[in-house]
Formats: C-alpha cells, sequence, structure tokens
C-alpha cells in the first residue's frame, strides 16, 4: 500500500516541488515542517524516532546491515 | 500471550494496528518513560555525543521519512517471514512498529502531504493526476479502526 506511493513521491513529485513554488515560500515550508515536527515529537522529533526504530531492528535481529550484505 | 494468526498477509499488516490498538504494551509511547530501555540508552548516548542539526528542505525532510517508514516496513516484512515460517515473534515489537507508522507516519507525515504539498499542485495544476492518486480518500486511522470492529465482529 504504502510503498507505490512513496517511490512515485520521491521520484517525481517531490523533485518537481521546488519548481512549483518560490524560494521563500519553499525555506518557509521547510521551517513549517521542522516547527511542526518539534511540537509533535520534542527537539529532533525525527532523530528520536529513529532510534525507536533502530532499537526495534535489534530487538528483532535485522539492524545489522552486514545481514543484508553479500559475501 | 497467544496471537491468533491472520488469515493473510494484508489481514497481517492492518492487524498490526490492532495489536497497537488493543494491547496496553509498555513502551509503545513514542516519547518518555514507556521506550525500551535499549533504545532510552541509545538515545542517551546519541544526546551526550550532541546532534548536529541543520536546515533541509521540505523534500528533503519528506524523503527522509520514506526512509524511516521504508525501516519500519522491513520490520513487518521480518515479521510476516516469521509467520510464514512459523517463527517466534515478540508482539510489543510489532505493536511498537504499529504505533510508529500511526503516530509519526499517518498523523504527521501524510498530513503534510495532505495540507501543504498536494494542494501547491493542484494551485499549480502541475501533476495534478499524480497528486490526486496519492491523496488519500479518507483518513488512515479510520480504515485502521474499521478493520479493528471488523476483526473483532469475526
Amino acid at each position: 500500500m504504502y510503498r507505490p506511493h512513496e517511490a512515485r513521491e520521491d521520484t517525481v513529485l517531490f523533485p518537481a516541488f521546488r519548481s512549483i513554488v518560490s524560494k521563500n515560500e519553499y525555506d518557509s515550508l521547510g521551517d513549517e515542517f521542522e516547527k511542526k515536527e518539534d511540537e509533535l515529537f520534542g527537539e529532533e522529533g525525527f532523530f528520536k524516532v529513529v532510534d525507536q526504530v533502530a532499537g526495534l531492528e535489534k530487538k528483532l535481529g535485522i539492524y545489522e546491515l552486514s545481514k543484508f550484505t553479500p559475501k | 500471550m497467544s496471537l491468533r494468526w491472520p488469515k493473510d498477509r494484508r489481514d497481517f499488516l492492518v492487524g498490526s494496528g490492532v495489536i497497537c490498538a488493543g494491547l496496553a504494551i509498555p513502551g509503545v509511547a513514542l516519547a518518555g518513560p514507556g521506550l525500551p530501555a535499549e533504545v532510552l540508552e541509545e538515545q542517551k548516548g546519541k544526546k551526550e555525543k550532541g546532534r548536529e542539526t541543520e536546515e533541509i528542505s521540505p523534500a528533503e525532510d519528506l524523503m527522509r521519512e520514506h526512509g524511516l517508514l521504508n525501516r519500519i516496513l522491513l520490520i513487518y516484512e521480518e515479521h510476516l517471514r516469521r509467520l510464514d515460517s512459523k517463527e517466534d515473534f515478540n508482539p510489543s515489537v510489532l505493536a511498537n512498529a504499529g504505533d510508529i507508522i500511526r503516530r509519526f507516519v499517518e498523523d504527521y507525515h501524510e498530513k503534510l502531504e495532505e495540507n501543504y504539498l498536494f494542494p501547491r499542485f493542484r494551485k499549480a495544476n502541475k501533476l495534478v493526476d499524480l497528486a490526486k492518486s496519492n491523496s488519500l480518500p479518507s483518513p488512515p486511522r479510520s480504515r485502521t479502526r474499521a478493520s479493528v470492529a471488523n476483526s473483532r465482529m469475526r
């Protein structure tokens, strides 16, 4: 469900986004996103969530990338 | 604790939200004292080291959030693999992953796209069909709740 949408967004919509808004609007949106993230998840909220995901990966035994690297 | 095996993979993915909503498992909250000690320890280490923050563009912000989503999907896939091979798993890990999907992806990331990104494509009349097809017809959580209700009725 998620992957087809995110793949298209990463390769088409997001790269095109800069071209449809002014530089000022683009920059202020970046600030707005950061502000919302801080409000919901605290300062450096993204990294906190990344850490939580890493913790879950470790518990599950899929954290080490060597597990996915061909030898 | 015993888990009823879902009938198929789709039930499993949707059902992880059921586990998350239905069980009061410590550590489900995204921040605060309920986090696993391992995660808190890691966070503490990062804080002590100090993390450099720099401004990033809206596109980069959204893309890195997709990276996070992909890591959670890998966690789901590992659970699917274990289900297929009838291996045990700790339900709290799946519940935590489902909670992050709900709070970070559905309640935050998707709302950024719905409120800030897609309307601007419509306004600029660019890639309108793609923006529309990526818009959600209804709030994801409503779908999750509906699936919870359905699963309880079975």
